[in-house]
């Protein structure tokens, strides 16, 4: 079905195209400002140690299979030690309120100004200049119920749903040229809205106030309740039982090696005697 | 593919490399977003409306996945990804609004002026 409107090829160079441009060049002047704005994250000393205490507890917990029972009880005990192991020790609580921490006010605020204005902005703009003429036909049939949404400032009940109008491809391309940004601009691109609210959402989700030692108390009792097996427990047999055939060599020359290491040994302390 | 995920001692436990996997998973993140670009420009340069698109998205996303399991050896992908279906399912909804964009732009481009 080619076009059973007639539009003017002056709205495609002077409408369509200036707004794709528009998108992409403002997405990427978003990226590039907000790397300006936002300052180094200064690191607290203190909580860099207590979450890598976290993440040494855990790898003992996920790896505890591979060392010998002492090695793992001794380093269960340098963590679980009632009063002075690495999980025990006693911490302040941490007063993480949202409202009252000014860095995270300030990273939230530089978050919406960054993201949220510009497109508020310069929707509004294309809004108001674009106005009473539709843009482009979108390729796939929408109900009626669309037509107020994507129609705004034509007032045809005729006219089909699929026509719509310059606001509305302005949103198009928000939401379309995302993940473009993610090609042009590599990983970790400040373009990407998506992100910056699940980033948002989750940053509201941890600041866990009075309540700093719970991830403690809970790595705490799962090395507790850890049921500890050596996996290489008996493994000399398992190789030597294996390989019979090769058993009496490998045995062999390994008594090879030990006397020569000895022979070795011996004529080292003959050197150093000297 | 140029990284590879080591197996460990192949009895139960296998150890992936968190590295490599998320290196493969990056790479394969940037071919669906050209895929998504791609085909979006193919369906508006065919004039392709409504139901068809939507087929032809779904028919891209599946022979994106073919072909990659293909470079990744069909016998051996397990070295590179955990789980097929998440190759297959993972970034579409995010790629739909790519491949709609491109779909409408083109298909304005060349149909409508």
């Amino acid at each position: 079905m080619s076009a059973d409107l007639v539009v003017d090829s002056q709205i495609r160079s002077w409408v369509f195209l200036p707004i794709v441009v528009i998108t992409f060049l403002v997405g990427i002047l978003r990226h590039y400002i907000s790397l300006l704005i936002s300052g180094q994250k200064k690191l607290d000393q203190n909580q860099l140690r207590d979450s890598q205490i976290l993440v040494r507890a855990r790898v003992l917990r996920e790896n505890a299979k591979f060392i010998p029972k002492a090695a793992f009880i001794l380093r269960k005990q340098a963590f679980n030690k009632d009063g002075d192991g690495y999980l025990t020790r006693r911490r302040p609580p941490s007063t993480q309120n949202l409202m009252t921490d000014p860095t995270l006010m300030t990273d939230m605020l530089k978050g919406n100004l960054t993201n949220v204005l510009p497109m508020i902005i310069i929707g509004g703009w294309i809004n108001w200049m674009f106005s009473g003429f539709i843009t482009t036909k979108v390729p796939f049939p929408l109900t009626l119920r669309f037509k107020s949404m994507l129609q705004r400032g034509i007032e045809l009940t005729h006219l089909d749903a699929s026509w719509v109008s310059s606001a509305s491809w302005y949103f198009l391309n928000v939401f379309g040229l995302r993940s473009i940004y993610t090609l042009v601009l590599g990983e970790n691109n400040a373009a990407d809205q998506n992100k910056q609210m699940e980033e948002q959402m989750s940053g509201a989700a941890i600041t866990m106030p009075n309540d700093a030692n719970a991830p403690f108390k809970a790595e705490w009792e799962a090395l507790e309740i850890l049921d500890h097996h050596w996996v290489l427990e008996g493994v000399e047999g398992r190789l030597l039982r294996d390989n019979k055939k090769c058993a009496r060599k490998k045995w062999h020359s390994m008594h090879v090696i030990v006397i020569t290491q000895a022979q070795t040994k011996r004529s080292k302390n003959a050197l150093s005697s000297v | 593919m140029s990284s590879k995920s080591r197996n460990g001692n192949n009895r139960k436990v296998v150890a992936y490399s968190d590295l490599a996997i998320r290196n493969n998973l990056s790479v394969v993140e940037y071919c669906r977003t050209s895929m998504a670009a791609l085909s979006g420009c193919t369906a508006g340069v065919l004039g392709l409306t409504g139901l068809y698109g939507a087929v032809f998205y779904i028919f891209a996303v599946t022979s994106l996945w073919f072909m990659i399991l293909f470079k990744a050896g069909l016998s051996n992908w397990k070295n590179y990804f955990i789980s097929r279906k998440a190759l297959l399912t993972n970034g579409f909804f995010g790629q739909l609004f790519t491949y709609i964009l491109c779909w409408t732009f083109i298909y304005g481009m060349v149909h409508v002026y």
